[in-house]
């Protein structure tokens, strides 16, 4: 936490609502997401106990229940109707472009984080593999809505793919509780969005309250309400009482996710009133990308999946996962002077005012030759004590580098341009006095070492040998 | 809510519950054990839809009140009320506070075992590893030239030094600053249960400012008067207060910034003593 | 032993007593420095009822049908004269488990050779009994028993002798004892989810530890408990047993260090008013208007326990209550540890905003090193919303 940040909880607190960190959306907004909300039942992540799941706000979402989830022929019915519909939207995402990438990709919205990895990570990985034999077979529209899910399971920082609401609301706004409790969505939304008449920390209280976002259900209204529900289910004989026990136990579901639903929508809407951040559109591109290759490899049957990687393979996916952190942050600092801001309050970046340009400056560099140069002197805003060497970049054009010359008393900074403003059709980059600037350090990935950002994800590769995989 | 709803429900589900039992009746009669067996159930499964529509149906208090704020410990209620007044205050006006703004009663009589209590708490922090003090402490307010605690009043430790030294002119000061800052939560809670009792304390203060009508307790006419009056005074109060602080600062140890000087005479009963 | 009751008993006055569970011990280091929670784990206060009483709303922490799927993957395992557990044993740990002869020292095991015994002598008899067994097991290896389920043991906190409930199995062979702990969350492609995983370490870490002190107690050499314990999990989403040994030598070291560090809860009690107690819980079916009155007893004493409230309070049953408090004060604690940290000691929100916009004289020189830090912050984002890139 930065001294940024920290001053934003602060104010949070005092002011009794969320702060916004950010000045722009850092999210991509599908046209047509699909959200998803369910439980499991508790301590038995594979047993699913109800999903519910919609692409609008006004209509009623689909719901299925199973209601004896540790019965694994009603566990694929279920798991069916459900794949059925998931594969149905999935197939508006297939048509193609003349240069043979999808038009659009899908966009999954879930309540949290746990949810994805429940949904992608557990069920996916353990549907993908079943098997149309054997006894109690699975229809195959389950292993085949299995290696979507598995898909969706293994996605990059940056990726828009699928949106764990806390996770995209808690990038955005900055509240005043613990960042554990900003993992309850409705006491997050409670912060960022009280209704009329009541603070953040009151809405908070009361979103506590409600009936939890999943995938774990109420313990509370567990051993009250299911347990006494399943029961009758065991009870029913013929039908007629089990249609009767269905619908009961499925209006009860729909009261429970309600929430988790419509909290969903509304944080759909609270990022889309910030405007868009200028990378979101190349980062969605790359997740088109990511489907189109994906549905590739289903149409040629070659998307196999890997359960546990190598250690080589585990140790390049976690530098990935740095290296794409970092980049995430690199443009997000670029598209947001807020975001940007939390580098200058850590004294990583240079805020401050152009007093003096030379753009002819001519310097002899180490082999002796004369380079062009040009300097700028910096007043800072806020005391800046980089030494001399360190290499910055010009926020508003990362393709400009400068590093900076040994201070003098003066407390004036220089800097000189070493890159990107060193010519006559590029000097023009260079900023002129009484600009304000800002310095980072981050700058373009051609001067960094390049990462293998074209790697096939270890997830979704071949496999040399026979998979033994049990039908769960 | 759904009540409209759950309403509907409960009638289809109670009519459906007549047929079923009279369905019951006749099966039961006419010896078809299958028949009456397979009503049988279906009546219990109604029977439990109903209980739950009943008990969904019947009004659960809405908790937009923690149960921790139903009743807080006097504590924590005299750091809520010194919170809101922002000044070192009487036990008098916390207690009048607390009745106003939150309708519940302070037992000042433990007031002042309160005060010691709190002393003690921080000594006996200190010595734990780590130093482990609490976020606040309610502290005695201290005289400003020999920073002994003044009787009566009291304020909190996290308020900056300046604030809870008092100067010839700061009784007064406090008092038209907690006037203006009652008066603006009066405004505040316009429309609710406090709003009443909040303008009745808040005309009770009033009425001793200059230019406030007797009986005139509106809120801004009483915020005006105060800040008027303030404006006179309030000045040399700041100025006098902060130097205290520096020589605070400069002069006493931690214990002593908080809890002021001990009188260490036996007999403190002497006419005139100070505290 | 003297009848007059000691500063925690009175402190507890008829407030239900629970023993401690190695989830409760760990979960108290984890919100080190806490006197409330210290003062209330040293007197073995029943922290769920507790938690229940103040907040007004009797919770199940558990959901009925997780602790059903623990129970029978826990009978699974021990089914058969513990097979499953004796051949994960030879395999994980190469340990050769002959015939188990197991005694159980539950309470309602002993209800019945011991009719009348309850509450506190219950927990008495247990330990006494778990030492008993304990000596027999190492003195005659071949004749003993070498299984002991529900064992009984004690452990220093703050300052008191605690009872510990052993969830643990230990088992006695060769001279030496091994734990093994079952859990029913799943491990998954060879991994277990990391946030159970070290939870289970840090519980299974305080079980040994004293269970090592009861080593130096029958005066035998505390590395007679093997630090290399098994944890029994189900394979992927199935019930098949499969099992993880993990050294916990490292965390019972640290538990010693933590422990020790662990303020003594007399001196707690020493500072608080004299008198302060906890209430009676109210019988089953009592009123709202008993409730309440108990709840509000409950919390006026707890007022007088200074907290220290943290990110690590979310386990803990009072965590409603103190985080509630602590926004009543306005704390920097209450925004979590990374927050009151950068504060450092300017505990109250107005005050280090105040200290950030200038608004406030820092007074000392730890208050204007933070006053700087969040002052920059504070310009930094002036100069963002003031339109620069």
């Amino acid at each position: 936490m930065n001294a940024l940040q920290t001053h934003q909880a602060l104010l949070a607190a005092a002011e009794r609502r969320a702060i916004a960190k950010t000045t722009r959306r850092h999210v991509h907004l599908s046209p047509r997401p699909l959200i998803l909300v369910g439980y499991h039942l508790a301590g038995d992540p594979g047993a699913p106990l109800a999903l519910m799941w919609g692409t609008s706000p006004g209509e009623e979402p689909h719901c299925i229940v199973v209601p004896e989830p540790r019965n694994r022929g009603l566990r694929f019915e279920a798991l069916a109707e459900f794949a059925a519909e998931f594969l149905a939207y999935l197939s508006e995402f297939e048509g193609r472009d003349e240069a043979g990438m999808c038009l659009d990709a899908p966009q999954l919205v879930v309540p949290n984080a746990a949810t994805a990895e429940w949904l992608c990570g557990i069920v996916g990985r353990f549907t993908r593999n079943l098997r149309a034999d054997g006894d109690a077979p699975a229809p195959p529209s389950v292993p085949m809505a299995g290696k979507h899910l598995s898909f969706f399971a293994d996605l990059m920082p940056g990726s828009s793919l699928v949106l764990a609401a806390t996770d995209a609301l808690t990038t955005h706004w900055q509240t005043g509780q613990l960042p554990s409790e900003d993992l309850n969505l409705a006491a997050l939304l409670g912060w960022i969005d009280p209704p009329t008449g009541t603070d953040g920390p009151q809405a908070a209280r009361a979103g506590e309250a409600s009936p939890p976002a999943g995938p774990d259900s109420d313990p509370n209204w567990d051993a009250k309400t299911l347990a006494e529900l399943i029961k009758e289910w065991h009870g029913a004989d013929g039908d007629a009482s089990e249609f009767a026990v269905r619908r009961e136990i499925e209006g009860e579901i729909r009261e429970q996710l309600a929430p988790a639903w419509a909290d969903c929508w509304r944080a759909l809407d609270r990022l889309d009133s910030l405007p868009a951040a200028e990378h979101v559109i190349s980062r969605w591109q790359s997740d088109r990308r990511n489907w189109t290759d994906h549905c590739d490899r289903i149409a040629e049957d070659r998307a196999y999946f890997r359960n546990i990687p190598t250690p080589l393979q585990a140790a390049m996916r976690l530098k990935i996962l740095e290296d794409r952190t970092e980049h995430l942050q690199r443009e997000m600092a670029w598209d947001d002077p807020l975001v940007m801001a939390a580098a200058v309050a850590s004294g990583e970046a240079l805020a401050g005012r152009v007093v003096a340009a030379e753009p002819e400056r001519r310097t002899r560099n180490a082999n002796g030759r004369t380079v062009r140069r040009p300097l700028i002197t910096i007043e800072p805003t806020l005391e800046f004590s980089r030494p001399a060497g360190t290499t910055l970049f010009l926020s508003t054009n990362p393709g400009v580098m400068l590093e900076m010359l040994p201070s003098d008393p003066s407390g004036l900074i220089r800097a000189e341009a070493c890159k990107g403003a060193n010519q006559n059709n590029t000097i023009g980059f260079l900023p002129n006095p009484g600009d304000e600037v800002v310095l980072s350090p981050y700058g373009k990935p051609e001067f960094y070492k390049r990462s293998k950002l074209e790697v096939i994800p270890w997830t979704h590769q071949q496999i040399l040998e026979d998979e033994s995989e049990e039908s769960q | 809510m759904a009540s409209m709803e759950s309403a509907q429900e409960l009638i289809e589900v109670v009519t459906a519950l007549r047929s079923a039992n009279d369905a019951l009746i006749k099966a039961t009669t006419s010896g078809d054990v299958v028949e009456a067996t397979r009503l049988l159930q279906d009546v219990a499964v109604l029977e439990r839809r109903r209980n739950r529509l009943v008990h969904k149906s019947s009004p659960e208090i809405a908790r937009t009140t923690s149960s921790y704020e139903s009743s807080i410990p006097l504590r924590d209620q005299v750091i809520q009320a010194l919170q809101l007044t922002g000044r070192p205050s009487s036990a008098r006006l916390v207690s009048d506070v607390t009745k106003s703004r939150w309708a519940e009663r302070v037992d000042t009589a433990k007031l002042s075992s309160l005060r010691r209590d709190e002393a003690r708490s921080w000594r006996r922090s200190q010595e734990l590893p780590g130093r482990q003090a609490r976020d606040v402490y309610v502290v005695p307010a201290l005289t400003y030239d020999r920073f002994t605690p003044v009787r009566g009043t009291i304020a909190l430790s996290t308020w900056p030094t300046s604030l809870r030294l008092i100067a010839p002119l700061s009784p007064r000061v406090d008092m038209l600053h907690s006037t203006v800052a009652l008066a603006e939560e009066a405004s505040a809670v316009a429309g609710t249960n406090y709003e009443s009792p909040m303008m009745r304390l808040v005309a009770r203060l009033g009425a001793t400012i200059p230019g406030v009508k007797p009986f005139g307790g509106e809120p801004h006419a009483v915020i005006e008067a105060a800040r008027a009056e303030l404006r006179e005074i309030e000045e040399t109060d700041e100025l006098e207060r902060s130097e205290a602080a520096e020589r605070a600062h400069a002069q006493l140890d931690a214990e002593v910034l908080l809890f002021g000087t001990q009188i260490r005479t036996v007999t403190s009963r002497v006419a005139g003593g100070s505290g | 032993m003297t009848n007059a009751p000691g500063p925690l008993e009175s402190f507890r006055g008829e407030f239900p007593r629970q023993p401690l569970n190695a989830r409760r011990v760990a979960g108290a280091l984890e919100a080190p420095g806490c006197q409330r929670r210290t003062a209330l784990d040293a007197a073995a206060v029943n922290l769920d009822k507790l938690g229940s009483l103040i907040s007004g709303t009797p919770t199940d922490r558990q959901s009925p049908f997780a602790l059903t799927r623990g129970n029978q993957f826990e009978q699974q395992v021990v089914a058969n004269g513990m097979a499953e557990i004796v051949s994960l044993a030879r395999r994980h740990l190469n340990l050769e488990i002959p015939e188990v002869r197991q005694h159980d020292l539950s309470a309602s095991a002993l209800q019945e050779a011991y009719p009348g015994v309850t509450g506190t002598k219950m927990n008495e008899l247990r330990a006494r009994l778990t030492r008993q067994r304990a000596e027999e097991m190492l003195a005659d290896p071949a004749h003993a028993y070498n299984l002991i389920r529900h064992a009984m043991t004690r452990l220093d906190f703050g300052g008191e002798t605690v009872y510990l409930e052993q969830d643990v199995l230990a088992f006695a062979i060769g001279g030496r004892i091994h734990v093994v702990e079952i859990k029913s969350y799943p491990r998954i492609d060879g991994r277990a989810d990391p946030t159970k995983a070290s939870a289970t370490v840090r519980q299974t870490a305080v079980y040994a530890l004293s269970l090592q002190q009861l080593m130096l107690e029958i005066g035998a050499q505390p590395d007679v408990v093997n630090t290399t314990t098994m944890i029994v999990l189900p394979e992927n989403l199935s019930f098949r047993p499969t099992a993880v040994t993990i050294d916990i030598d490292m965390y019972v070291r640290r538990l010693r260090r933590q422990l020790a560090s662990v303020p003594r809860a007399a001196e707690i009690l020493d500072a608080i008013p004299a008198g302060t107690r906890l209430p009676a819980h109210p019988p089953n079916g009592a009123g709202a208007d008993e409730l309440a009155a108990a709840g509000t007893a409950a919390r006026e004493a707890l007022a007088a326990l200074p907290p220290r409230f943290t990110d690590g309070c979310v386990s803990c049953p009072l965590f409603h209550h103190c985080r509630d408090e602590a926004e009543l004060h306005r704390s920097t604690a209450r925004l979590g540890s990374a927050v009151a940290g950068a504060c450092g000691n300017v505990t109250d929100i107005a005050a280090a905003i105040d200290l950030a916009e200038g608004r406030r004289e820092p007074a000392d020189a730890s208050e204007a090193a933070v006053a700087a830090t969040l002052a920059r912050g504070a310009a930094a984002a002036r100069l963002a919303a003031g339109g620069l890139a």
